[in-house]
């Protein structure tokens, strides 16, 4: 069942991996702004999400 | 068992049947506007945007009767849920197709690099989990709390993906609307064109609650006839 949180991960992954790749390139670094703050409010999202919605999950 | 609601009412589907049917005849015979590379093919504005639109459409609805669901545990609120994500998934599949043939013939290419393509497929896939994830349990009320929880978790990512992510100024996209290219409607979605797209709109809306509503109460069938 775990597996089925890949999708959602992806949208993380692919922002890390942007910003990833402008650090150890170094050479084109337009977007830092805009990827980090993408990164950080997907950040809170889920984080929020998770928050609320865990105690369903764990209600049996 | 047959509930006689909204969805098995008439009316709508008659007044879908009218929208489609005049979609599809003055979709290819009414005048477009003449333009660079995309010339006729901009006849399919009236397919493929509407295909999202009743995707993102009926996804809502799926998310809304997920929040009820764990609001007030019921039995029906999950079947709504589940028949809409899967109604959902289908218009979904349907845009892409009609997109990548759109692509065929205006960028060259079934299926090119673009983070607007890439985020509509990588969404769809976390619908296609939530298919998995449903089909993985045998408890019903199990089932119906972890998928309603997975839905919101989807949706959200959905709207990352699709409406998001594409629009951000970094992003470079072929796609209108996306990475800072202009919208349709700012520049060729003449009064001909809009003429058609309403009542487009509105008929594929329509479409799609037709066939989640057939979805929905052959499902009720099936759990009655299960309970039995």
């Amino acid at each position: 069942m775990a597996i089925t949180s890949f999708p959602l991960l992806v949208p993380l992954l692919i922002t890390a991996q942007h910003l990833s790749e402008m650090t150890i390139t170094g050479s084109d670094t337009t977007g830092y702004g805009g990827y980090m703050a993408a990164l950080l409010a997907l950040d809170a999202i889920i984080a929020a999400l998770c928050y609320v919605l865990f105690p369903y999950l764990w209600r049996d | 068992m047959i509930k006689h609601d909204i969805l098995s009412a008439s009316w709508w589907k008659y007044l879908c049947v009218v929208f489609l049917t005049y979609t599809v005849v003055a979709g290819f015979l009414m005048p477009a506007p003449a333009m660079e590379i995309l010339h006729e093919t901009i006849r399919n504005l009236y397919f493929h945007v509407c295909m999202w639109f009743a995707m993102m459409f009926i996804l809502t609805v799926s998310l809304y009767y997920s929040l009820k669901y764990l609001n007030k545990p019921t039995e029906d609120y999950d079947i709504i849920a589940s028949q809409c994500a899967y109604t959902g998934l289908v218009f979904g599949i349907l845009g892409l197709v009609t997109g990548s043939l759109w692509a065929k013939y205006t960028w060259g290419d079934w299926w090119t690099n673009d983070p607007k393509l890439n985020g509509a497929a990588i969404a769809l896939l976390s619908y296609f989990a939530y298919v998995v994830l449903r089909n993985a349990m045998d408890d019903e009320q199990k089932r119906a709390r972890i998928s309603a929880v997975y839905n919101i978790f989807a949706y959200v990512m959905m709207i990352t993906f699709i409406m998001i992510y594409p629009r951000l100024k970094e992003v470079d996209s072929l796609h209108p609307g996306n990475g800072g290219n202009p919208g349709f409607n700012q520049y060729d979605l003449d009064s001909h064109m809009r003429m058609v797209f309403y009542p487009a709109v509105i008929g594929w809306l329509l479409l799609c609650s037709w066939i989640a509503s057939i979805n929905i109460r052959t499902e009720r069938i099936k759990r009655h006839l299960l309970n039995q």
